[in-house]
């Protein structure tokens, strides 16, 4: 939990948080054993935290689409029974047939 | 990491087709495991026109044909329109496959430009790549 002060800092913003005991010993020690400020540290961390949230988020609409596509597919089942590859093999047939008309009369 | 897929998969997650099954759960699989899909942006034409005969031949409604495009773009596969090194890629593989067509093998150009295995559900391009030593053309159905 913290509260936060915002002052813009040029592309920055200022922000004060709290941090438990042994956060800030840790970060304090990494921030040392990098050679970079606990200020980097942090912002790295919400980056990542925020790209990660991002990420779930997308994830989660992709597999319910998914889902969406199941029950899509269950209802063609259902109304029209299974299909075989040949409505695959009848599209690749016009797709040719669609473009035979510029050789036809080279032949 | 990336994998490719024709439009013989994707149109198996849409229609009941014969291996609608394996597709979705691999689809789902590799949503889980952090793999992103892409595809030429030819499948985009592909697909339409396997929705568009599906319709004609009723299977689907006009009213379901319609709520394809959006439920394609929900499941998060990335289109690329082929480069010039592409292009020629697509034409190599075509001629190494002996194929009298180059529409499959633009996505064979695809997975090589991204690193990635090509799935599909034509087992006769499977068959295809595997003949002519390619083993990262991989189909649905197999194991």
């Amino acid at each position: 939990m913290y509260t936060a002060i915002e002052v813009i800092m040029g592309t920055l913003y200022r922000a004060q948080i709290l941090l438990e005991p042994d956060q800030h010993k840790g970060l304090g020690e990494l921030a040392k054993r990098d050679g970079r400020s606990i200020s980097e540290i942090v912002r790295e961390v919400v980056r990542v935290y925020l790209s990660d949230q991002d990420q779930e988020a997308q994830l989660a609409r992709e597999l319910k689409a998914l889902e969406k596509l199941d029950e899509f597919r269950s209802m063609i089942k259902q109304q029209r029974g299974s299909l075989d590859d040949a409505i695959l093999e009848d599209a690749r047939e016009k797709r040719d047939q669609q473009l035979s008309f510029l050789w036809k009369d080279i032949r | 990491m990336n994998v490719v897929t024709d439009a013989s998969l994707i149109a198996s997650l849409f229609l009941p087709l014969p291996h609608s099954e394996q597709s979705a759960r691999r689809i789902a699989s590799w949503k889980r495991e952090g793999l992103s899909l892409c595809a030429p942006t030819l499948l985009l034409y592909e697909i339409s026109l396997i929705f568009y005969g599906a319709k004609a031949a009723g299977y689907i409604d006009s009213g379901q044909l319609h709520t394809l495009p959006d439920l394609l773009r929900q499941i998060g596969l990335e289109m690329i329109t082929p480069s010039r090194t592409m292009q020629e890629d697509a034409l190599r593989y075509a001629e190494l496959l002996g194929q009298s067509k180059t529409y499959d093998a633009h996505y064979l150009a695809v997975a090589k430009h991204k690193s990635a295995q090509l799935w599909t559900a034509n087992n006769q391009l499977a068959a295809a790549a595997k003949m002519a030593g390619i083993d990262w053309v991989r189909f649905i159905g197999d194991k």
